[in-house]
């Protein structure tokens, strides 16, 4: 169940903003006032090598035209953007190219991450398209929750860069951390998904992992967390 | 709040449970936790999110000087200290950050301390400010 991971290479998704600003450092807490105007890829890459990683910061808008180029040598991908296109982008190459992926969002209170993996249903699987939705700059959101979500996205990250597969075709969501607990929803591939027909290995072929289709099968039920 | 407070919180002033108020209320509270000698990470995250969220007052017993210049350089609007402020009374008028054990629905992985760390802590701070700021 434990692979090794290839390569360590940070890619910043940088959707709408390239540096850190004064009024983001209440959720993005690996930045301090001090980093104020650096592009946000080359501190990220310098604090990950001050804890003994190896990273290279990108700073560029993450598109599907430039994706070979930056991703390539990559085993997973996490998006952390806060906008629908690049998440689609993301998850639709990373199922072309047969790698890994953890889409993760946080807004206002709450937030769900999204585990992807070769065989498995994938992003546009379960929601189709692109749509409208809020930003945190729009719609607000508590800046600890965003180290929730992310604590939790890394943590299922680094569970599919050692092979692990238990939680690969599910979404996590939480509506509000305030009161509820995660529930853990495994989904089924959508037939017709033009996605999973360009991937490698579609979950509808038959030598695809079993469908799982079940919710909290992991928690029991949900219910308040510990 | 200042012009500089209101563009730094205006994700929480968004917030319909926070608002001006809420962040006014942050802004004037105290917050106190312990760091245990076994795995602090998740209290000094906690810490780092109340600092830069706003929260008057963070203490942190047990902190080193070190810890306490990090958690000041997240908060600009926060005093950080390792004992609490007293009322005129002498009364502690902070209020207990209450961490939660590691949650058994966790999708556990070797080498995810950090990642619960910031679940945990996250958590902790979420739960604190949106009580704090509704009273």
């Amino acid at each position: 169940m434990h692979g090794s991971v290839r390569r360590r290479r940070i890619i910043e998704l940088v959707p709408r903003c390239a540096a850190t600003t004064p009024h983001g450092d209440h959720r993005q807490t690996q930045f301090t006032p001090q980093d104020v105007g650096q592009p946000k890829a080359a501190r990220l890459a310098d604090l990950v090598a001050a804890r003994g990683g190896t990273a290279r910061g990108v700073v560029a808008r993450w598109r599907p035209e430039d994706a070979d180029e930056h991703t390539l040598d990559a085993d997973l991908l996490v998006d952390a953007s806060d906008d629908p296109e690049t998440k689609f982008a993301v998850a639709d190459w990373a199922v072309a190219n047969g790698r890994a992926y953890v889409i993760a969002a946080a807004l206002r209170y709450g937030g769900n991450v999204m585990a992807g993996a070769p065989g498995f249903a994938c992003y546009r699987c379960l929601f189709e398209e692109p749509g409208e939705a809020p930003t945190c700059a729009d719609a607000g959101v508590l800046g600890p929750v965003v180290g929730a979500i992310g604590g939790l996205a890394a943590a299922i990250a680094i569970g599919l860069a050692r092979g692990d597969r238990r939680l690969a075709g599910t979404l996590v969501a939480i509506d509000d951390l305030r009161t509820d607990a995660p529930r853990f929803v495994h989904f089924a591939p959508r037939p017709g998904c033009p996605a999973c027909a360009r991937a490698p290995l579609s979950p509808l072929s038959p030598l695809a992992a079993p469908v799982r289709v079940a919710e909290d099968s992991l928690t029991g039920g949900g219910g308040r967390d510990a | 709040m200042r012009d500089e407070q209101v563009r730094r919180y205006a994700r929480h002033i968004l917030l319909p449970d926070i608002g001006g108020l809420g962040q006014t209320a942050l802004l004037v509270s105290s917050a106190r936790l312990e760091l245990r000698e076994r795995d602090p990470d998740a209290e000094l995250i906690a810490a780092t999110y109340l600092a830069a969220g706003g929260v008057g007052t963070v203490i942190v017993r047990g902190a080193g000087d070190d810890q306490l210049a990090d958690l000041a350089a997240h908060g600009p609007d926060s005093r950080i200290a390792t004992q609490p402020p007293l009322s005129p009374d002498g009364r502690d008028v902070s209020r207990e950050v209450t961490l939660q054990p590691r949650p058994a629905w966790w999708p556990s992985a070797e080498g995810d301390a950090t990642a619960l760390a910031f679940w945990r802590g996250g958590l902790a701070a979420t739960r604190w400010m949106a009580e704090v700021a509704n009273r």
